[in-house]
């Protein structure tokens, strides 16, 4: 990382002409929603609120190195664990436990 | 003390005096920092030379209620409105900061401009 003006660091500055992260272009007659929500998905895309708030407090090698381990430990576990799957399984788990209840027979004989 | 002698020489970098008329500026950059206390709406030109500005402060919010959306988009109003007329035909908005002033001030910016 080049130190010559220590703000620029995360800047993309080889794509954009001045110092800014994330760059939106308006459509001719496109709605303020959709314009924001463009907007506030590239600065998600970006990171830049996650340097923000890293930045908002000192932080010391020791709380940084944890807190890279832990963060590379919730990306792991996110990629191991999809959510679609999950969701397929409880539905199947829904249709097993209704087939076994029509099954039952509740009527004495 | 000997009187200090004026210095004479052109400074094209200076800043505009009120003593011209107004200016037609078509393209135009508007700076926004939208802090969590205050935001603050600058209109400049391309060059970075300050058109008009304004601030929640000024548009007489106080304490607490500076750093409502509601008041960015009063201030953002409010520093449009002296540039609308000069026929500004496009725009950059550069926002800095984290705050709740981002969204409310592009959507101001972005209501004068189309209504």
């Amino acid at each position: 990382m080049s130190v010559v003006c220590p703000s620029f660091v995360h800047v993309n500055t080889l794509f954009f002409r001045s110092a800014y992260n994330v760059q939106v272009i308006m459509d001719e007659n496109e709605p303020d929603e959709r314009l924001i929500g463009r907007f506030r998905r590239d600065v998600m895309r970006a990171g830049v609120i996650q340097e923000c708030k890293r930045r908002c407090f000192f932080e010391n090698k020791q709380d940084e190195s944890k807190k890279r381990k832990s963060d590379k430990a919730a990306k792991r576990n996110c990629r191991r664990r999809p959510q679609a799957r999950n969701f397929t399984h409880d539905r199947q788990e829904a249709t097993k436990n209704k087939k076994e209840e029509e099954e039952d027979n509740w009527d004495l004989p | 003390m000997a009187k200090a002698i004026p210095r004479i020489g052109s400074r094209r970098n200076g800043r505009i005096g009120s003593r011209k008329s107004a200016r037609r500026i078509p393209k135009g950059v508007i700076h926004v920092q939208a802090s969590f206390n205050n935001t603050i709406v600058t209109v400049t030109d391309v060059r970075g030379r300050v058109v008009s500005w304004s601030s929640v402060g000024t548009c007489g919010f106080k304490g607490t209620r500076r750093g409502t959306p509601f008041a960015a988009q009063t201030a953002a109003a409010n520093a449009i409105r002296t540039v609308v007329d000069q026929g500004m035909q496009r725009v950059e908005v550069m926002i800095k900061s984290l705050g709740l002033g981002r969204d409310a001030a592009l959507r101001a910016i972005h209501e004068v401009v189309y209504y």
